[in-house]
């Protein structure tokens, strides 16, 4: 009864000039609600002018401009990338609503709850891993034979244990031997052994690494004990040698990890990591709206989330100026956009103009229009503090850290910042998963959700058929968080997924 | 006899003022053959003066400037990176000058070995099953595609070496197009299409940059018998996926296994020369050996490919001057150029400043590692110069363009065709590849003893003066060939290759 009332297409403000085709519109269809007949087949997901739209005028999706009409529209004409343009300088408007004045955390007596794993330093973790790490990439194939022998049967006797996860990359030598490029990979590669969600690590490294161990340790203020050891090849004579001590120190450190208990804890030691992969063009009317509101929750109740993914922030120069809670923040945000900038110039990628072809197909028709849809996961709260690339997170309420949009990229950084849950939204669909932190994914669809149920968590179907609001759909999403950070296992988790998703963000040069 | 007081120094040249000790020398040591005292302890495989030099004079290593005097410096001076300085060293490129046309062994005489002849022709010395991933969204699916064939899976295919996932962290929010994406392309269907692959399954997510269609038409792969596709996107999520990908590589098992080694001639042999971990001994043992047998393997018509184009920065000359033609010595010159300015600015090792590990091992500088360094690829004449990952046409010694860095460089010579491997260390390396194997070679005796689970030839014999070089050469060779007729490496006893798969990060990753 309800699919059958539901008007085909979505309107999101009164004032838009394009509504957005809740399921296929077949061309020539009378769309109810709108006065208009469809000029051709408007796919799910896309968009058409709800009135005839003059060459050059703005388009309104949301009351934002998400670009320019290239040419005259009649009504009902499917409105995509070859009749939307959008200029390098375009920028989203201010948000047409003034920000909410910052709402204060609820006293934490009020606050929800969540059964954590307290570790020595205060810190709260979500699951209990030992790590098995590298400072570049020749220590790899020793560090993951020795992180692979602790099958579920050798981790039998010791039920706390999530795993012994192999954090292994690509990088650290060949490149610069001082400097962000440096740095960075080793605040990377540190903020995991401190991450809460790993409850000791064996650091494996070949001994003549350009990221040198002992550099890198002193570097980090690492202090190797019971709970961080290393193992260096060239000193252990060879790869065998390595796996079997990097295994006894496991095999050591096994009775002390097992050894937690989970308590009850505020939510304020939440850290959620808002991720949004693989969009179409429902996200921004339903999962990242949804996000958004989660967002808020978790502000709301003392905790902290991190959203990232800086090549989409640049067409919304003036909404992050105008959500930054001091100037100072604005600044910081502001001198990563202009990195940025020049890090992209002159190459083919999204942040000139262009969108992939899997995101046109699913309905997108210009990067502004991404970044508008996915900015809308940030919530309401003010933005308290902004980082670079795997800084350790401070601040309590909203925060941002500079990444790249790459998922895995991204989600690396947000983790070494010390995040210990990611939420991720899709469109298309992503088996997405990242030791040693759970992902929990929310759908923008029913049919994604279908398609793949067997990755993906959750799904806004209820959003499109009308059957539910953003609010009610934000306070089931927020309770399985709480749920999640419990323990209860993600879609991911529970297929297996390993760490092929740990990619430190390599931006300097391979040598 | 044996015991007989062996002098702790090597000399490498009449002219050198600089002399390498053999092993840790104390202050105060007297070397009579030279007439000096060292007048500070000498690590293991560092440099001692032997004559007075003067400020900003040349320091002479192989008779080649490394590098000059920071100041006046007495006879017996330890001499490394805090005494020896290097700015811009004049270079003649001496196009072809040095060229001599390869001294062929007639066929009938040439080396052999058992290689497996494809049906286009080229010669694999193994024979794999490849899962590779256009981006790293399928990362977790292709792993796990391949973890599902053991040794148990395989047991009834004796004949396949195993199935390996290729896994790479680039592939999506990257360039769309240019070179970052082109160099990605034929990175993966380089390997897709080295015939140590005897076939490949390919795994899309479905919607990353590198688009699976457009992917295959340009590099004019078809799926067929020997090639399938997997997008998880299209199977309902990864756990179907995998399912559905075991079961394709399943079926290309049985025609995979059907191969049978055969007696091929060693011009079918295409090596890749690597170094890693280098000290002091690798440009006198380790280095010129394997050029040794790069020279007889070049002898025989075979192809050896030299790479790391920053590690060879400051000794180009070299090579420009055995060059076959100008255009191939000036395409050289031209990469080393575009690395200088790539690099501008950056604290790496082509302005200067050489790894940790290779410092600890005496080597003072860039010039003097280069110098070391190119001996791997012996004296004949250089016949092209290759673009990253572009296939090796041409017969005898090539270089390719590279990163000096081991599994990005390695990558890119498998990609270019390269169906052996061989790499040399001083520090020690427990590097692996596939589907090519890695013989490695360590450059002196106590590491190879230390490392000997991952060292496949000690060519510390050079310094322990129990060898010489033209008698390891032919030992390295020997071993090459054997390798190639299937005996397994030792990295391949430790089943390790997968991880070092690196395609060459240049893209912007946004």
């Amino acid at each position: 009864m309800n699919a059958v009332a539901l008007c085909p297409a979505i309107r999101l403000d009164p004032n838009d000039n394009v509504v957005i085709a809740r399921a296929l519109i077949p061309e020539g269809t009378q769309v109810a609600g709108e006065n208009v007949t469809t000029q051709q087949t408007i796919p799910s997901g896309h968009k058409l002018s709800s009135r005839a739209i003059g060459k050059g005028e703005p388009v309104f999706k949301g009351r934002a401009v998400i670009g320019y009409a290239s040419e005259s529209l009649v009504a009902g004409t499917w409105l995509h990338t070859h009749n939307l343009m959008v200029e390098g300088r375009a920028q989203a408007p201010l948000a047409q609503t003034p920000i909410a004045e910052p709402m204060a955390p609820l006293p934490t007596s009020q606050r929800a709850t969540f059964q954590g794993i307290v570790r020595a330093d205060g810190q709260v973790g979500t699951r209990n891993y030992i790590g098995v790490l590298v400072v570049g990439n020749c220590g790899a194939s020793a560090a993951r034979q020795a992180a692979d022998w602790f099958d579920a049967d050798e981790l039998a006797a010791y039920p706390n244990v999530d795993g012994v996860v192999p954090l292994i990359h690509e990088i650290g030598c060949g490149m610069e031997l001082t400097g962000e490029p440096m740095e960075l990979l080793r605040r990377t590669i540190s903020g995991f052994i401190r991450h809460p969600n790993i409850a000791a690590a064996v650091v494996v490294a070949l001994g003549c690494e350009r990221n040198n161990l002992g550099v890198f340790l002193e570097k980090e203020g690492l202090v190797v004990g019971e709970k961080l050891k290393t193992v260096t090849i060239q000193e252990a004579g060879g790869i065998r040698n390595t796996v079997e001590l990097a295994k006894q120190y496991i095999r050591d450190m096994l009775p002390a990890v097992d050894a937690v208990c989970r308590q009850t804890v505020s939510a304020e030691h939440l850290l959620v990591a808002m991720q949004s992969s693989t969009q179409d063009g429902f996200c921004g009317i339903t999962a990242n709206p949804v996000l958004g509101r989660v967002a808020d929750l978790v502000v709301l109740n003392g905790g902290t989330v991190v959203v990232s993914e800086t090549p989409e922030w640049l067409w919304m120069q003036q909404r992050i100026r105008d959500r930054s809670a001091t100037p100072e923040v604005w600044t910081k945000i502001a001198n990563r956009l202009g990195w940025w900038r020049e890090h992209g110039r002159g190459r083919d990628t999204e942040m000139s103009g262009r969108l992939n072809g899997a995101l046109q197909e699913a309905g997108l028709s210009t990067p502004l229009e991404k970044a508008i849809d996915s900015f809308t996961k940030t919530g309401t709260t003010p933005l308290r503090d902004a980082y670079e690339y795997a800084h350790a997170i401070k601040a309590k309420g909203l925060v941002f850290m500079d990444t790249p949009d790459a998922d895995a990229i991204s989600v690396t950084g947000q983790v070494a910042g010390g995040a210990n849950l990611v939420l991720m939204s899709t469109g298309t669909g992503t088996s997405f998963g990242s030791l040693p932190i759970p992902t929990l994914k929310l759908a923008s669809n029913l049919r994604t959700f279908e398609r793949i149920s067997s990755d993906i968590d959750m799904h806004c179907g209820a959003l499109l058929s009308g059957e539910d609001c953003v609010d009610g759909l934000a306070k089931i999403v927020f309770a399985c968080l709480l749920e999640v950070a419990s323990g209860l296992r993600t879609k991911g988790e529970a297929n297996g997924v390993d760490a092929n998703e740990y990619i430190p963000w390599s931006i300097g040069v391979v040598a | 006899m044996n015991n007989a007081p062996i002098n702790p120094f090597i000399r490498l040249d009449p002219h050198d003022n600089v002399i390498v000790a053999r092993s840790n020398v104390p202050v105060g040591s007297e070397v009579a053959a030279e007439g000096i005292v060292t007048l500070h302890d000498i690590p293991a495989g560092h440099k001692v003066s032997t004559a007075f030099l003067a400020k900003g004079q040349a320091v002479l290593k192989y008779n080649t400037i490394i590098g000059y005097a920071s100041g006046d410096l007495a006879p017996g001076t330890w001499m490394h990176s805090h005494n020896i300085h290097f700015d811009e060293v004049i270079k003649d490129y001496a196009f072809t000058e040095g060229y001599q046309p390869t001294d062929y062994i007639p066929p009938v005489r040439r080396a052999t070995f058992q290689g497996i002849v494809r049906e286009n022709g080229a010669v694999a010395t193994r024979n794999f099953i490849g899962v590779y991933v256009l981006s790293n969204a399928a990362g977790m699916v292709a792993r796990k595609i391949a973890a599902g064939f053991k040794q148990r899976e395989l047991q009834a295919y004796p004949n396949v070496d195993g199935v390996v996932a290729y896994v790479h962290q680039q592939g999506d929010t990257m360039e769309a197009s240019g070179e970052a994406m082109d160099m990605l392309r034929r990175t993966l269907s380089g390997f897709i299409t080295n015939p140590n692959t005897a076939a490949a399954l390919i795994v899309a997510h479905g919607s990353e940059i590198n688009d699976l269609w457009a992917f295959l038409r340009s590099q004019d792969l078809e799926p067929g018998d020997r090639l399938k596709t997997l997008v998880i996107d299209q199977e309902g999520g990864s756990q179907s996926a995998i399912a559905k990908g075991r079961e394709l590589v399943t079926r290309m098992l049985p025609l995979a296994n059907d191969t049978r080694r055969e007696t091929v001639s060693a011009e079918h042999l295409i090596v890749g020369l690597q170094c890693g971990g280098s000290d002091g001994f690798s440009g006198l043992s380790a280095n010129p050996a394997l050029g040794a047998a790069v020279d007889l393997l070049v002898r025989n018509a075979g192809t050896a490919i030299l790479s790391e184009t920053p590690e060879i920065f400051g000794v180009e000359q070299t090579l420009t001057r055995r060059a076959r033609s100008r255009e191939v010595g000036q395409k050289l010159v031209d990469r080393m150029n575009w690395w200088l300015k790539y690099n501008a600015g950056r604290d790496t090792q082509i302005n200067g400043k050489v790894s940790p590990g290779n410092s600890a091992g005496g080597i003072a500088n860039v010039l003097e590692k280069s110098l070391g360094g190119a001996k791997k690829g012996g004296s004949s004449g250089l016949m092209e110069v290759y673009e990253f990952a572009q296939r090796v046409v041409e017969r005898g010694l090539v270089f390719m363009d590279t990163p000096g860095y081991d599994p990005c460089s390695a990558t890119g010579q498998i990609a270019g065709g390269a169906n052996m491997v061989i790499f040399t260390t001083g520090r020690g390396s427990c590097f692996g590849s596939t589907p090519s194997p890695t013989i490695k070679l360590a450059s002196n005796t106590p590491m190879f003893e230390r490392m000997e689970a991952d060292m496949d030839i000690n060519c510390g014999v050079i310094i322990d003066g129990t060898e010489t070089l033209p008698q390891l050469g032919q030992t390295i060779f020997e071993a090459l060939l054997r390798h190639a007729s299937g005996e397994r490496t030792k990295s391949e006893i430790s089943g390790v290759g997968e991880n070092e798969f690196v395609p060459w990060p240049l893209a912007v990753i946004c």
